[in-house]
């Protein structure tokens, strides 16, 4: 049998038989559906107060199209953490119980051990999207309301899932970092505090920025167009533009491409961190006896 | 990489280990110029004090530490394939049944029809009546099983035991002192890290001596040629039984005769017992004499510290 597959078997029972794995997959469903129902209500209330009191089959579209992006984002802003903390467990379970150490006595391909963790990652992002576009339909086909069709419901998941997806790779790359799993967890919350607030700030010192330039002209000129270079780089290279800038700074396709050039660039620093396992420490601990003993060394030259 | 010498399974040669970089300070040399061979179906003890650098030894054998120096030649090719490990503390997919841990394993090397294999190992070992059972529930005792039989599943030529007596009671110790006897005449080499001389005693051919990352020396515990000490209590000592022991060579005789320490090759022993009791001797115990592993151990690490 192939040793990914091997591995990938292994990895689908011990989730399928993990309690705390699958009462966070139901807490995920859950939320979707309320998620959905508080979607519901805000289309119901008809608090897109934009819109004119004239309702018309586009009006209709676009209030649903502007519901369904703000059930992802909000979404997305639940699940990006649960995930990040979820992946996070993925290898430090096993570290922590000594496995991976006896794993790796057996000469199996450390890369294909870190892919089948991955194939996790990936199947369990899908299943949640794939949930949550369901709870959504579900709520929503209860409503007896026009619909947008299958090809735009389907497109409004692609980013959302990106996005989880990118999250996901990002825990698994914590995971490499460190042992144990209760470290693993507070790391990733640390990060995704880092990313989300980061993205949050900069976005807003961006759009400062743009109003502030002389030569924007609120009438006529777009302010996206004037927020600074360097700003726009660091917006781009946070994973939370995906679902929260769509519109402003990213379209679908443009959005889709960086969230696969995102996946693949955390899955590879993952696969990086994973390929230096070779003690049982992880790679903190290990570059903090290394600091110590060149502080130690230049103590000692003094 | 075979090894140059004949019939021997693993050979290493001047394995050297340390611990540290050049940017760090008190780095250690965990192994320096180590040098032994194992032969086929041997059972090697491998002893030493605390900080010896035996785990390290094992660790480049296995492969999952680099080395500094020297070379390691494991027959067939080495790899997975031709070794087996028990670690000190084994460590398993406790929410996953016996049978899966050993299957997953089975099936990583490549073992043909693993679940067949796994079957058997589980029977081999005692453990078919749980093999549905996640080893979480399992005791002490049956985990250290389940350790070599996930060691042997895919029929390894070499066995590396990290301290596989540490922890277990004497009844669990019985145990697996059996399953390590019964390894003998399988042709499976074994190292076994141990403290538990009593234990190396009964189930090792030789012992290797490592202190501070250097061999001292490794011996047998059945001299070349397998000459023997034959240790014989007599009720009637005298000279016609001395005269039926002539051309033997007589290593120690008791002041008053009745025991006598003789050495000879293992097959003359039946010989001079009939040449004895024909001579008239009424030999009251007859017991062959072997160098204990504490005998050995206090040889080489405690009378050179003046300790003995």
């Amino acid at each position: 049998m192939n040793e990914l597959v091997v591995h990938l078997k292994k990895d689908l029972k011990m989730i399928s038989s993990d309690s705390i794995f699958l009462i966070s997959m139901l807490v995920l469903v859950v939320m979707a559906f309320i998620m959905a129902f508080e979607s519901s209500w805000s289309y119901v209330d008809g608090s897109f107060g934009y819109y004119s009191t004239l309702t018309t089959r586009y009006i209709i579209e676009r209030k649903q199209v502007s519901t369904l992006d703000e059930y992802w984002i909000g979404l997305c802003n639940l699940y990006t953490i649960l995930l990040t903390m979820i992946s996070s467990m993925l290898l430090t379970s096993e570290k922590e119980s000594g496995m991976m150490s006896y794993i790796l006595t057996l000469r199996t391909h450390k890369w294909r051990f870190f892919l089948s963790k991955f194939a996790i990652v990936l199947g369990v992002s899908t299943l949640i999207a794939v949930v949550s576009m369901l709870a959504y339909l579900i709520v929503f086909s209860a409503m007896d309301v026009p619909f947008l069709g299958v090809n735009d419901v389907l497109a409004s998941m692609l980013l959302p899932f990106l996005t989880i997806l990118i999250f996901s790779a990002i825990g698994l790359a914590v995971s490499a970092l460190v042992r144990k799993k209760g470290a693993a967890i507070a790391l990733s919350v640390v990060v995704w505090l880092v990313i989300s607030l980061g993205y949050a700030t900069l976005t807003s010192m961006g759009e400062s920025a743009a109003f502030d330039d002389p030569d924007y002209d609120y009438g006529t000129d777009e302010w996206i167009d004037f927020v600074p270079l360097g700003y726009k780089l660091l917006i781009y290279a946070n994973p939370m533009v995906l679902v929260n800038g769509q519109g402003d700074y990213l379209d679908m396709t443009g959005g889709a491409i960086l969230g696969v050039c995102m996946v693949i660039a955390y899955m590879g620093l993952g696969l990086a961190l994973f390929a230096r396992e070779r003690t049982e420490q992880g790679v903190i601990k290990d570059l903090l006896k290394k600091v110590k003993g060149m502080s130690h060394k230049d103590g000692e030259q003094r | 990489m075979s090894p140059s010498t004949e019939g021997e399974i693993l050979t290493v040669r001047g394995l050297s280990k340390e611990y540290g970089n050049r940017f760090t300070t008190g780095n250690v040399r965990a192994l320096d110029d180590v040098s032994f061979g194992l032969k086929r179906g041997e059972i090697c003890g491998l002893v030493g004090p605390n900080g010896a650098g035996k785990s390290t030894l094992i660790k480049l054998i296995l492969g999952i530490e680099p080395r500094n120096g020297g070379e390691i030649e494991i027959d067939e090719g080495g790899g997975s394939a031709v070794i087996g490990y028990v670690p000190e503390r084994p460590t398993y997919f406790e929410d996953l049944s016996a049978f899966y841990n050993l299957l997953y394993v089975a099936r990583l090397l490549d073992v043909p029809d693993a679940e067949a294999a796994s079957s058997k190992m589980l029977e081999d070992f005692g453990l078919k009546d749980r093999g549905d059972d996640i080893v979480r529930t399992f005791s002490k005792g049956m985990k250290q099983r389940l350790a070599i039989a996930r060691a042997l599943i895919h029929s390894p030529k070499l066995l590396v035991m990290d301290e596989p007596f540490s922890g277990l009671d004497p009844t669990v110790m019985m145990e697996l002192r059996g399953y390590l006897k019964g390894l003998k005449g399988t042709g499976i080499a074994v190292i076994v890290s141990s403290h538990e001389l009593n234990e190396i005693d009964q189930i090792c051919d030789s012992i290797l001596f490592i202190k501070s990352g250097k061999i001292i020396k490794k011996e047998d515990f059945e001299r070349e040629g397998g000459v023997v000490s034959l240790q014989l209590t007599i009720d009637n000592p005298g000279k016609a039984i001395m005269g039926a022991l002539a051309g033997h060579r007589i290593v120690s005789v008791s002041p008053d005769g009745g025991t006598i320490v003789i050495e000879t090759p293992r097959e003359d022993v039946p010989s001079i017992l009939t040449a004895v009791v024909g001579a008239g001797g009424q030999v009251m115990e007859s017991k062959i004499l072997q160098r204990r592993a504490e005998d050995m151990y206090a040889d080489v690490f405690m009378k050179k510290e003046g300790k003995v």
